[in-house]
């Protein structure tokens, strides 16, 4: 057996992993060549030093919080099987939040209108001030109709109190006098209009900017 | 104790787990914990995280006590389980970078690392694991650290037999080479032969 043949079955050799002809044709090697008793020696070290390797313990009160972490465990499937009767399948939160997920993701899609709903502005507020107001613009959504009405709605609702707020309450009920609704031809993009009783003008607000309402007056023809 | 010992305790203690002992649980969680700890944390490199990983695996292995396979030795389904989380925790650091200062180049970085160079041998060995890459450190630590069986290395890492023995081999071959310039250091050291100053 040449050097290098021998070397590549060192450890093994060393560990006894070798068994007859094989680890014979070792050991007459050894006996007559001292680079490979060298490597040998060096191959018996590094086992030595691995069964002297610096141990690393777990913490003092791991099983203590281990038994702690299995009593929650035990006490959750005890109460969802306590409620259920007998061989209905237990189904565990874990299992069934990404199915929920799904279901509600697909709900809101669909109330939302499809895809028509998510195509050109990013913003439907902004695309609405950006765009030149007309007649068609200005259809009544009735409220309640649609649950993602209602979300514009609401959001309508909280620019109109925080323009209160920034006018404040005297100057807000100016504006009070009667409150409209633009209905884009997209589908749910209610936004306030606001009329001012003593002008007769329209006036309808979109977010410019982070925390900035751009106030803007709907076109006297429409 | 040998290993066919070893695994007819495991299994009359997991057969007892299966029945609600939780004093055999105990025994397991006493018998596993540190073997476990000592892989996991040298794969992570973090106290804290490997004993997360080694609760976990613990959790689990009572969650799923009942579809434990009697066929098999504990020892390889506790271990799958465990080194199955350490490397998805690595998968997960993968994919957050976190920057260590000693990744930072620069020269007072270097000398900073060559100053904690730890002197004795052991933690030489330990630092030379560290840097062994995953597949050869895993390999090495299963076989030569927790003395399993080639067999059982092979089913853990769920890969062939002929490829554990050639990475256990490559990960001696690589951390007797890293060892090499210490030892002789060290040999010197002790024969008290003059040692050039690039050494000391």
């Amino acid at each position: 057996m040449h050097c290098r043949r021998v070397r590549s079955f060192l450890s093994a050799y060393c560990r006894g992993e070798l068994e007859g002809k094989q680890a014979r044709a070792i050991a007459d090697h050894m006996a007559n060549c001292p680079a490979c008793r060298g490597e040998e020696a060096s191959v018996r070290d590094l086992f030595k030093l691995a069964e002297e390797l610096p141990s690393t313990r777990v913490s003092a009160d791991f099983n203590s919080r281990l038994l702690n972490r299995i009593a929650e465990a035990r006490h959750q499937e005890t109460r969802t099987k306590a409620y259920l009767p007998k061989g209905v399948p237990v189904f565990t939160v874990n299992r069934v939040a990404p199915v929920l997920a799904v279901v509600c993701f697909a709900l809101a899609f669909v109330f939302a209108g499809g895809l028509g709903n998510f195509q050109g502005h990013d913003d439907p507020l902004m695309a609405l001030g950006e765009a030149a107001l007309d007649d068609s613009y200005l259809t009544v959504q009735p409220v309640n109709e649609h649950w993602a009405f209602q979300k514009q709605l609401n959001r309508a609702t909280r620019i109109q109190d925080l323009m209160g707020r920034i006018m404040g309450q005297s100057s807000f009920n100016s504006f009070a006098g009667q409150t409209d609704w633009i209905q884009s031809r997209r589908p749910m993009i209610p936004v306030p209009v606001f009329i001012i009783p003593s002008t007769g003008s329209q006036h309808f607000m979109v977010p410019a900017q982070p925390e900035t309402l751009l106030i803007r007056e709907v076109n006297a023809d429409s | 104790m040998d290993k066919e010992t070893e695994k007819h305790q495991d299994h009359e203690l997991i057969r007892r787990v299966q029945n609600g002992d939780m004093v055999a649980f105990n025994d397991i969680t006493d018998r596993y914990k540190d073997r476990l700890m000592n892989v996991v944390y040298r794969m992570l490199n973090s106290q804290q995280e490997a004993e997360d990983i080694v609760q976990e695996t613990f959790l689990r292995v009572y969650q799923h006590r009942q579809s434990f396979d009697f066929r098999h030795c504990f020892s390889t389904w506790i271990y799958t389980i465990a080194l199955n989380l350490a490397r998805n925790e690595l998968r997960k650091r993968k994919r957050f970078k976190f920057f260590d200062i000693f990744d930072m180049k620069g020269s007072e970085t270097e000398i900073a690392v060559e100053m904690v160079m730890p002197t004795n041998l052991p933690q030489v060995l330990d630092r030379a694991i560290e840097g062994l890459p995953e597949k050869y450190k895993l390999a090495f630590l299963l076989r030569d650290v927790q003395e399993l069986p080639y067999e059982e290395v092979a089913r853990v890492m769920n890969i062939p037999l002929g490829t554990v023995k050639s990475r256990v081999n490559r990960a001696r071959s690589i951390l007797r080479d890293k060892l090499k310039p210490r030892r002789e250091e060290s040999n010197a050291l002790s024969k008290g032969t003059l040692l050039p100053v690039s050494l000391l």
